[in-house]
């Protein structure tokens, strides 16, 4: 580090210091931005090629094995089905920049209709799941990092390795046997829009998604506060007798914090992954739900639309990840 | 040792150690033994690993935080025995009355805080007049940066390696201390903010009649600035002296140093490095602890069950060798 920074006194480098930081920062902001839209290019790109040389042909299945050949030609050719993969391409990518994400093959939505419509059931559930995972993760990790005995940092790792090797379907379907059909505290299944009505029924999938967000979340978050309670500065909040609160925030949490933060925000890519499952087990309407029924009826437009949103939606969350792992520590680097 | 001394600083027959439930006591300092006086500048030399942090946590009261504690002796601060203040006593006396510079430069100030926020905490205790703004800027001042206001905003990682040693120093001179322990302040620095920290330590001294204890691997640099010097091996004070005095040294491990060092080395002739290595913590040998890497070594030197005591008066150029006359003539 120090070798990067100019060590004499009297140099006017460090005059524009913020200055040279904001400037970065706009810098990165730009640049970021520029990346998640050409990652979104290339995901609609994979989404669009993909679910076309899978198997399956959406007219036929739209119209049951008993529709005439000529029902067929013409559905395709309503669809623009017809014409050469290229040239449907160049109209879909058009029709994007218009806001027109397209129709569904089978229902009479827009696409865009769909998205908002169900996506933000799954946000709900990620959103509810990380404030779940951080409330739970960090009181976790600090215990374990502070507490002198060796016992427990044992037993944190076993318990920790063995919630992680659960898979999520299966907490899910033992949370559902438990809270929902023994202890009655969480319905079986539905759904009701609106905060904080719709809690609920999210609360359960979003404890379940804690089942590995929280060992990963206060593992890593552990082993920084381990690194941190080293460092000597750490010793300078003893001796200058900062306050508790103080202590506990500005030498060890905010020191700690940014790889865990980073994490998280590349975890929100695997949970939104892993609310498909969970929907589908405890029958929310949310936008994982409609991907599996868009991908088996090869609806082509539904299917594209909500794989490219998920795309932006992890490029955007893993940017703002970066941003806040920055700005709650100055020693993070942003590329 | 009684109130009728009149030196800032005691330590006596220190032992500090981490006790374990099942196993031994992992013992670290063992016969720390020197006196600081008030406005004195004391060196505190030995290899890495010698304990000489240690020795120093415990007048800092941030031994427990390590799980290390004072086993024995006493660490007497102006007639109050630190070496046994209670977390509660700690709380009232930690950052009053002894400043601490952390030994590494650059990971010392707080990265997440800026150096505004860090000299507002330094200053909580502080009873000098003014506001803490104005406090701040005048500490800055002290410690020769320049564009206060500017610093001021910064974050660590902002600043150069020095000028974060020179933050650190203003956060330790904060609450006025008469004692400053500076924990290696020039390591990691390059030579000429290595000359400009040691300046700014003579001048601190010079200006508030602050004591300060230096620790350092660099004995050209201690033997520049220091009025005495300790030297620490293994745990314990193997000598003790004026500056003056060291040069003819009755410690072969002093004798050993001094043969290792660059500056003083005459031209063309090669450089001397001391036998072996110092014994690991936990693997102490019985009697004196430099016996096996000792050219000077004796039947006797290993004999004892402990390490040899300090020997002369208090204050006086004292060694903890056996055979003190065997080194006349060795530098
Ligand atoms: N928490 C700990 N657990 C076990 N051993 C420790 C612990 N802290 C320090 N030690 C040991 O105590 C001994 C003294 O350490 P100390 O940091 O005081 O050495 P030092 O003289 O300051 O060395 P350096 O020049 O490298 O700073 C070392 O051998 C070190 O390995
Ligand atoms: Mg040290």
């Amino acid at each position: 580090m120090a070798g990067v920074i100019p060590t004499s006194l009297s140099s006017g480098k460090e005059e524009d210091g913020a200055n040279r930081n904001r400037a970065a920062l706009r810098r990165v902001f730009y640049g970021r931005s520029l990346r998640s839209l050409s990652v979104g290019f290339w995901v609609m790109v994979i989404a669009f090629l993909m679910i076309r040389l899978s198997p399956g042909d959406p007219v036929r299945i739209a119209l049951g094995s008993e529709a005439t050949e000529a029902s067929v030609a013409e559905m395709r050719h309503k669809l623009g089905l017809d014409q050469s993969i290229f040239y449907q391409f160049y109209r879909y990518f058009i029709n994007i920049f218009k806001g027109d994400l397209g129709y569904s093959y089978f229902s009479n939505r827009s696409v865009t209709s769909v998205v908002t419509t169900h996506l933000p059931v799954t946000l709900m559930i990620i959103a509810l799941s990380i404030f779940l995972g951080i409330l739970l993760a960090i009181p976790i990790a600090l215990f374990v990092a502070l507490s002198k005995n060796q016992v427990t940092t044992y037993l944190f790792r076993a318990f920790t390795s063995i919630s992680l090797a659960l898979p999520g379907f299966f907490l899910a379907v033992v949370g559902l046997y438990f809270f929902g059909i023994k202890l009655r505290w969480a319905p079986a299944a539905g759904y009701e829009p609106g905060f904080p009505g719709n809690l609920q029924f999210i609360w359960l999938p979003a404890l379940v998604n804690c089942g590995s967000l929280v060992p990963v979340l206060s593992r890593v978050l552990h082993s920084s506060l381990m690194d941190t309670l080293d460092e000597e500065f750490v010793e300078t909040g003893v001796i200058r007798g900062v306050s508790k609160i103080r202590f506990y925030w500005s030498y060890l949490l905010r020191p700690s914090l940014a790889p865990t933060v980073v994490l998280l925000s590349y975890m929100i890519g695997v949970m939104i992954g892993g609310t498909v499952i969970m929907e589908t087990i405890f029958s929310l309407p949310g936008i994982g739900r409609e991907l599996i029924t868009a991908v088996d009826s090869r609806d082509y437009p539904v299917v594209q639309g909500i794989v490219m949103i998920f795309g932006l939606i992890v490029v955007f969350f893993s940017f703002i990840g970066d941003l806040l792992g920055y700005l709650l520590d100055r020693r993070v680097t942003l590329s | 040792m009684t109130s009728s001394s009149h030196k800032l600083l005691h330590v006596v027959d220190l032992k500090i150690g981490i006790p374990h439930p099942r196993r031994e006591t992992l013992i670290m300092v063992d016969n720390a033994n020197f006196d600081i006086g008030y406005g004195e500048m004391l060196g505190m030399v030995g290899e890495s690993g010698s304990g000489k942090t240690m020795v120093c946590r415990s007048m800092i009261g941030t031994l427990e935080r390590r799980g290390a504690t004072v086993l024995e002796g006493q660490v007497l601060f102006e007639d109050q025995d630190l070496a046994h203040a209670s977390e509660s006593h700690w709380k009232k006396l930690r950052g009053k009355a002894i400043g601490y510079v952390p030994q590494s430069a650059l990971a010392g100030p707080n990265p997440v805080l800026t150096i505004q926020a860090q000299l507002a905490e330094a200053l909580q205790k502080s009873e000098a007049k003014g506001s803490i703004a104005e406090q701040s800027k005048r500490l800055l001042d002290l410690v020769k940066i320049r564009r206060v206001d500017t610093v001021l905003k910064q974050y660590p990682n902002q600043l150069s390696g020095g000028m974060r040693q020179r933050v650190m120093i203003a956060c330790a001179l904060a609450s006025e201390p008469k004692l400053l322990i500076a924990d290696e302040p020039t390591t990691g620095l390059d030579v000429t903010v290595q000359s400009q920290i040691m300046e700014l330590l003579k001048d601190i001294r010079r200006e508030f009649g602050t004591a300060i204890i230096l620790i350092s691997h660099d004995l050209a640099l201690i033997d520049d600035v220091c009025d005495r010097v300790v030297v620490m091996h293994a745990g314990a004070t193997v000598e003790v002296g004026s500056v003056a005095q060291l040069a003819v040294p009755r410690h072969p491990y002093t004798i050993a140093l001094n043969q290792s060092r660059i500056d003083i080395a005459e031209p063309g002739s090669e450089l001397v490095t001391i036998l072996g290595s110092a014994p690991s913590v936990g693997e102490w040998p019985l009697g004196c602890r430099f016996a096996a890497r000792c050219i000077f070594r004796q039947n006797d030197c290993s004999l004892g069950a402990n390490h040899p005591p300090l020997f002369g008066e208090r204050g006086s150029h004292q060694s903890a060798c056996l055979h003190t006359e065997l080194l006349k003539g060795a530098k």
